[in-house]
Order: C-alpha cells, then sequence, then structure tokens
C-alpha cells in the first residue's frame, strides 16, 4: 500500500513536471506579436529595432565604453542561471526584465507577468540559436551558508586566494591592476570595469547571496568576468563564503 | 539443419543483397562510408608556405600582473620562421566548401594555460571534438574562448585546477584570450570536414584523400592574413601547391 502511494506520488509529480515543460513551451504566434509591441514601445529606444544594441540611445548611453545595450542577434546573455556559452533559460531574461539592472536598465515589473513572457518570447526571435540549443543549467548543491564573521572572514581569505582582487582590487573597489591598466574590453571591445563591489547599488545580477553566487557559477557571458564553476563544485560552501564577503563589502549582509 | 538452410538459401542471398546494398546507401547517405570510397578516387594535395622579405619584428607588450612568473615584457613572434627560406609554420590549410561530414574521431584538443601562454597558439580540430582546458602555471588563469562575439567559454583556473572539457559545437575561427594577461592569445579552427591541416616546422603539409575536381584551396595565418588559390584535384596522385607571404 505505501508504494502505491509512492508510486502514485511520483506520477502525480511527473504529470506536474510534464505539464510545466508544455506550459512554458507553449508560445504562440499572437505571444510573439504583442511582445514586439511591448518591444517596439519599450525597448527598442536602447535595443534596436533589429535587436543588435543599436537603439537611437544605446550609442548615447555608452558611446566609448560598456556596458552598451545588449546585442540579441549574437546569444551572449550576462545573466544567466546557465553555464558559461550557454544560452539562458526563459525565466533568467524575464527576470532580467522584471528587475532591471541598476545603473543601467529600468526595471519592467509595471509590465504585466503575461506582457513580460510575450516580450521573452518575441527577444528569443532575434536569435536562431534558440531553435536549435539547449541551455545547460549550472548544479549548485549543499545549502545557503547565512553570513557570519566566520563566514566573511573565510571568504576574504578566497577573495585572495581566486585572484578576483586582480580585477576587483584589494578592497573590491573595482580597482584592481588589470583594470587600472585599461586591459579589460567586452565582447564588443569597448573598455570595461570591473564592478565596484563596495557600491551598493551597483550589483547588476542582483544582491543576495544567491544572486552572487549564482554569478560566481555562470560568469558573465560577454565580458571578462569568467565563471568559477569548475573550482566550486564540490567546494560549494566556499561560494556562500566568497558571496557573504563580497556582499558585506557594500554592508548588504 | 541443412535442409532449411538449403531451402532459404535463394532468399538469404537475396536479402544479403538488398542488406549489403542498404549499409552501402546509409553509408554514403551518412557520411561515415565516404572516406572508403573516396579511396578509390582520392588525390592527395601537398605543398608549401613561405615568408619572403623582411621579418616583422616581435610585439613586446607589458606584463601589469603576476610579474614574478611571465616577467615584466612579453615578447610575440607571430611569423614562425625556419629554415634559409623562410617555411612558415602554423598557417592553417583547408580546402574551401567542402560538405561532407563523417564523423570525426573522438579527440579531446589541448588548450594549456602553460609559462604565461596559451599552449599550442594555433590548433585545429573537428567540429564535434572537445577542448581539455588545462592550467599548468602556479597562478591563476581565465581561458575565455570566443567564435564571432559570443562567448564559447569562459573560465577561471585556479593553480593545478580541474580540467575543463567542452564539446566544439559550431565550426569556424574560435579565438582564446586570457583577460587578466592579455597577452595570452591563441586561435582554434573548426572545421565540420577533415579536410585541413597545419604547417610544420618545415613549413610543408599534406591533406589526403581529397575528392577529385576543382578545389579552392585557403591558407590562414593569424597576422599575415588569408592566400588563396585554385587547384585541380586528380582521381589519383599527388598535386603539388605553393603559397607565399606577403
Amino acid at each position: 500500500m505505501k508504494a502505491f502511494w509512492k508510486n502514485l506520488t511520483m506520477a502525480f509529480g511527473l504529470v506536474l513536471v510534464l505539464t510545466s515543460i508544455v506550459g512554458a513551451s507553449e508560445v504562440t504566434e499572437h505571444d510573439i506579436q504583442q511582445g514586439k509591441s511591448i518591444y517596439e514601445r519599450s525597448c527598442l529606444i536602447c535595443h534596436g529595432e533589429s535587436g543588435k544594441g543599436d537603439g537611437p540611445a544605446a550609442f548615447y548611453n555608452a558611446a566609448f565604453s560598456a556596458p552598451r545595450a545588449r546585442d540579441f542577434t549574437v546569444g551572449n546573455f550576462k545573466f544567466r542561471s546557465t553555464v558559461s556559452g550557454s544560452l539562458p533559460l526563459d525565466e533568467d531574461i524575464f527576470r532580467t526584465i522584471t528587475n532591471g539592472i541598476p545603473g543601467t536598465m529600468p526595471s519592467f515589473s509595471g509590465l504585466s507577468s503575461e506582457q513580460r513572457w510575450q516580450v521573452v518570447a518575441y527577444i528569443k526571435t532575434f536569435y536562431g540559436g534558440f531553435q536549435e540549443e539547449i541551455p545547460e543549467v549550472i548544479k549548485l548543491a549543499g545549502l545557503p551558508i547565512l553570513s557570519a564573521a566566520e563566514s566573511v572572514r573565510r571568504g576574504k581569505i578566497l577573495f585572495q586566494d581566486m585572484d578576483c582582487h586582480s580585477c576587483h582590487g584589494r578592497q573590491g573597489r573595482g580597482d584592481g591592476k588589470v583594470a587600472l591598466a585599461g586591459e579589460l574590453h567586452d565582447s564588443r571591445d569597448l573598455p570595461i570595469s570591473p564592478n565596484d563591489l563596495t557600491n551598493p547599488t551597483g550589483w547588476k545580477n542582483g544582491a543576495t547571496a544567491s544572486d552572487v553566487v549564482r554569478t560566481l557559477f555562470t560568469g558573465l557571458d560577454g565580458t571578462p568576468m569568467p565563471s568559477y564553476e569548475s573550482q566550486l563544485i564540490g567546494h560549494e560552501d566556499d561560494a556562500w563564503h566568497l558571496a557573504n564577503y563580497l556582499l558585506s563589502l557594500s554592508g548588504q549582509n | 539443419m541443412a535442409l532449411i538452410q538449403n531451402i532459404w538459401v535463394p532468399g538469404r542471398q537475396i536479402f544479403s543483397l538488398f542488406f549489403r546494398s542498404a549499409i552501402l546507401s546509409l553509408s554514403l547517405w551518412s557520411g561515415h562510408g565516404l572516406a572508403a570510397v573516396e579511396n578509390i578516387y582520392a588525390g592527395t594535395l601537398e605543398g608549401e608556405v613561405h615568408f619572403t622579405g623582411q621579418k616583422p619584428r616581435p610585439t613586446v607588450m607589458k606584463v601589469v600582473k603576476d610579474q614574478d612568473h611571465c616577467g615584466t615584457k612579453v615578447s610575440i613572434q607571430t611569423v614562425r620562421l625556419h629554415g634559409a627560406y623562410g617555411a612558415l609554420s602554423d598557417a592553417v590549410v583547408t580546402v574551401e566548401g567542402m560538405s561532407t561530414n563523417p564523423k570525426p574521431e573522438k579527440a579531446q584538443r589541448p588548450v594549456l594555460n602553460m609559462r604565461c601562454a596559451f599552449s599550442p597558439r594555433i590548433s585545429v580540430a573537428r567540429k564535434g571534438q572537445e577542448v581539455e582546458v588545462r592550467n599548468q602555471d602556479p597562478i591563476l588563469h581565465n581561458t575565455h574562448i570566443k567564435y564571432g562575439r559570443r562567448t564559447f567559454l569562459n573560465v577561471a583556473q585556479v593553480p593545478s585546477g580541474k580540467p575543463i572539457i567542452k564539446r566544439l559545437k559550431k565550426s569556424g575561427l574560435h579565438a582564446i584570450q586570457c583577460d587578466k594577461h592579455v597577452f595570452m592569445q591563441a586561435y582554434l579552427h573548426v572545421f565540420s570536414h577533415p579536410f585541413y591541416t597545419l604547417t610544420n616546422q618545415t613549413g610543408t603539409f599534406q591533406i589526403p584523400d581529397i575528392p577529385p575536381g576543382t578545389h579552392t584551396i585557403r591558407v590562414w595565418h593569424e597576422t599575415l592574413g588569408i592566400l588563396k588559390k585554385v587547384v585541380k584535384i586528380p582521381q589519383k596522385g599527388t598535386t603539388r601547391i605553393q603559397f607565399t607571404y606577403p
């Protein structure tokens, strides 16, 4: 009898999973056209009519240095929950539209959830790879470690050991030797500055510990920020200690 | 048993014939049998790549990080010449426009971070094969591989960190760079067919099993650019060709 209930629960769970997968993939032409309409009103001014990041405001916002508006036709997405080089999940694009990017892109949480999903559907039409590639999600095991003095102390050691200071500087102000030498560039070959980790409004990919751990695992494609996934798998505690230390630099822990 | 075999002999022959035809068709269609068929009518291309004139000066780049290990300056000579006649190594030679796509042999192409440089600096691979990225230096490197503007892989590796293996899914030029040490650059050419090679230290190369016909041969060098020549490959034998930069 116990086995029966177990099997029934598993079957029910499977149906739920399959239903959610089918539901998520059900994008109609109507959705894309609605997304296009919203995109042209809200996104085109920076991202451009053809999604190349060449809208009327894009050049003036970032004429000579990064970050310029994302070029959706290349397939480089910074903010993902997928491995380096992979396309993002739909949820990643949705999250960025919802939250915006501090300092560069406004939040569009004023749009309804349905409208934001429609914009996601339209953005994906700019790059054919979305039809061919399956995003590969990062593998994050273990439980979060709450920020505490000991965790922050261990994170500080990791910050040095993992050479984060080369770009972000010893105090995390974005003034590392490589940054000051002007050697960092983005995928457009525009000069790019590392994040000033002491600035609480500068966390473009989110400012919770889980956002920071996700960034450490994924890296930021199209920028010099690499993925540390292969070094942190099996050492997930270190990722949380490092995140706690990084957030402490801006007093956010 | 013998009786049964005798009764079924004609049927087995027909089945065998049908089966062989099907396998041959299938192998031709999929490309797996192409090499074997082409060997009947296929030529070999042999050639040399030379450089004449004044050898360019090496590029000298300042090292801003990890000077204890990398030194204060790095001198990079991309035009690697050998012997008295300017034999040029590390030029990528390929037959253009080849559409065959037999399954590549399984292989891992190494990308080593070694002595503050990538080794090899120029490499070639088949689409479907894998790259294996390793850091053999006592300092941290990031290996940033791009095709066009898209990131293929950007990974940090601590000293003696785990190797990273990733399958090459797209053909084309992949640029490799360490963002932390910008003087560390390399190129990986990925092809969807087997008709490619690199020139060796005598500036020579050989590409076997080329289908007969008129083909364009393309030579790529990282700083000297691209040269092309049209060549006719006969059904049998070796055809020779020579390229000279600049």
